[in-house]
């Protein structure tokens, strides 16, 4: 056998002789040769190969089969190695297999953003002079006070990172109760490099960073290569228009915007918290929210039992949603135009309603709040005469993002001219300027789509 | 499997070499060439360990260089299909875990894991038996069969299962180390 694979091998050298007859079931290995790939079933572990579950480099994972041709078959997995793939079957059994494994340990999948929402990064050179005065001062102050700084120069990447404030805290929480995933758009280096930050110990994320190239479609994030079954997954991002498939999974957070190059990106009137000479709050920004939400939707999914609907990380996040605003009967004022077609389809209304309020077209006995764009409507007044609260529709915005029901003292309806909203972008803007953000504006990402 | 091999390769040399130390020189170039390389065709070259013969050099028009046909020993590494080899375990994720052999990379897929081992990720990933006992995870040394060898021009690697009697940790210990 080793002999007539050696006989047609046009082999001209004595030397292969040297080489002591191997195994049987070796000798078929001999042909591997550049050019001979023949598709062979394996005499070792023949288990149930075909259908073969998967391949590393061409190569069945499991009976050792040599595939004709590098067919691109199935799901690429490039984050766990870069030539191995998985058919929709296994990766499907990997994906309930998972599940099962993570929800005995008490714990759900979590999928985390990383730019502007756990971190904003820019390019050392979109730095300008004054705002470059300020990180040095920043990170000399850091670096004086002990405490894990939370602003990175990072020379070999050409960029300024800055991890929003309590990430640390935020991640060793969610970690508990979650298997934690990074999934960005930025490249590979930079994804291993925000992890670093994120997590020195490298104990939070192993493997799971999942960056640009690993995605299957561009600009679309998927849960299939993260191998996370639907119902055990939430997800953590500033872009809603990436995961059009998972919008029931998605916690979608407030950006958070460090660096003036990207408030410019985004075109929003909000400025950069650098320009302001301001930081969020650990306890009582976006993070503490999503934290709370987390835990909620953790608790949510494991009270209900096995087979019961509600044991879906889906549900249990709607349901989180809709306790927002439970109990709450409000209308508008100023908000929508009258004798709109159909109110209830206005993005204010549905928010709402989103969030578990009562939406009426008129104030009523069992009205709490009326929610004005303008002061001084006769809603306003109505509300005030009947002691309901009447408040501004930043009000309701806050509520959505914070997933919480601010006082509603700190929201009068505005005095005179309606509160200035930021230019209308479409999604497919925002998806741009998200893109454009991703790794801090490094490679592809950064070109205009 | 290793082999000792009788090999020939052409080897270049610049002018200014030709003198008393030719011969060293020759044969200090050959192991950097060739030591730690991987041919498609003998495996991986881990060492030369004899010179037999270095013929007489021709020069080539133009440059000057001489180019000899050097004739050596050298000792190879080659997986094979069956064979049984041991490892030790670099990354394990839940799809497999990824284990090295000197240069070889080896895949080992969770279906030539023995059923009864668990995939594990809170702290170190592992596979885990069921009476938590054996733990696969980075650093531990393993014992596996190579089910498959995948060799190209310049790269080998090979799928392995541990899913039969005798093969496995062969050396907890290490993991610790790791
Ligand atoms: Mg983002
Ligand atoms: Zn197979």
């Amino acid at each position: 056998m080793l002999e007539q694979e050696l006989a047609d091998s046009d082999s001209e050298d004595d030397a292969i002789n040297a080489l002591t007859p191997a195994p049987a079931e070796a000798s078929d290995a001999w042909d591997a040769r550049p050019g001979r790939k023949r598709l062979r079933t394996g005499a070792v572990a023949a288990e149930s190969c075909p259908p073969h579950p998967g391949f590393m480099h061409g190569m069945c994972i499991r009976c050792g089969a040599v595939l004709e041709d590098d067919e691109a078959t199935g799901l690429a997995l490039r984050y766990i190695h870069s030539g191995l793939r998985l058919s929709t079957a296994e990766a499907e059994r990997v994906r309930q297999r998972s599940m099962r494994r993570v929800m005995d340990s008490g714990k759900l999948l979590l999928v985390l953003d990383l730019d502007h929402t756990l971190l904003n990064s820019t390019r050392l050179t979109d730095v300008c002079d004054e705002a470059g005065t300020l990180l040095d001062a920043l990170l000399e102050r850091e670096a004086r006070a002990g405490a894990p700084p939370s602003l990175h120069r990072l020379a070999h990447l050409n960029l300024w990172t800055k991890l929003r404030p309590g990430v640390r805290a935020f991640l060793e929480a969610v970690a508990r109760h979650f298997e934690l995933h990074i999934y960005t758009h930025g490249d590979a280096d930079y994804a291993r490099a925000m992890a670093a930050l994120l997590d020195p110990g490298g104990r939070l994320f192993a493997e799971r960073v999942i960056s640009q190239a690993d995605s299957q479609q561009q600009h679309v994030k998927d849960l299939g290569v993260v191998l996370g079954a639907e119902a055990a997954a939430v997800i953590v991002d500033d872009t809603a228009a990436v995961w059009p498939q998972h919008a029931a999974n998605l916690l979608l957070v407030e950006r958070y915007i460090f660096f003036p190059a990207c408030a410019e990106r985004f075109g929003s009137t909000q400025r950069a918290l650098l320009d302001e000479g301001r930081d969020e709050d650990p306890a009582r920004g976006m993070l503490a929210a999503a934290l709370r939400v987390l835990l909620e939707v953790h608790a949510g999914v494991f009270a209900a039992r096995e087979g019961d609907p509600a044991r879906d990380a889906r549900v249990a996040l709607a349901a989180a949603r809709r306790r927002v605003l439970a109990g709450v009967r409000l209308c508008f004022s100023a908000v929508i135009p009258r004798g709109a077609a159909s109110p209830q389809a206005h993005a204010l209304w549905r928010l709402a309603e989103e969030l578990g309020a009562q939406v009426a077209d008129a104030p009523d006995e069992a009205t709490t709040h009326v929610v004005s764009a303008r002061d001084r409507t006769d809603k306003v007044l109505w509300a005030r005469q009947h002691a309901r609260f009447a408040v501004s529709t930043l009000w309701l915005h806050s509520c959505g993002v914070l997933w919480c029901k601010p006082d509603e003292q700190d929201f009068p309806v505005a005095e005179q001219r309606p509160l200035q909203l930021a230019p209308v972008r479409s999604e497919a803007q925002d998806l741009a300027a998200a893109m454009a953000g991703a790794g801090g504006g490094r490679g592809w990402a950064s070109k205009p789509l | 499997m290793f082999f000792h091999l009788q090999l020939e390769r052409e080897i270049e040399l610049q002018p200014k070499h030709f003198g008393p130390r030719l011969a060293e020189i020759l044969h200090k170039k050959l192991r950097t060439e060739i030591e730690g390389t991987c041919s498609g065709r003998y495996g991986f070259i881990i060492a030369v360990t004899d010179i037999l013969n270095t013929g007489k050099g021709t020069i080539r028009d133009g440059t000057g260089s001489a180019t000899f046909k050097v004739q050596y020993m050298c000792l190879v590494f080659r997986p094979f299909r069956g064979e049984v080899i041991d490892c030790v375990v670099s990354s394990v994720n839940k799809v497999g875990f990824f284990a090295d052999a000197g240069p070889l990379q080896l895949f080992v897929s969770n279906h030539l894991i023995p059923d009864d081992f668990d995939f594990v990720s809170t702290d170190e990933p592992a596979f885990v038996s069921a009476d938590e006992e054996v733990r696969v995870q980075a650093g531990a040394e393993v014992r596996m069969r190579i089910v498959g060898t995948r060799m190209d021009a310049t790269e080998i690697f090979c799928v392995g299962t541990i899913k039969e009697n005798y093969l496995g940790v062969i050396n907890p210990a290490a993991a610790a180390v790791g």
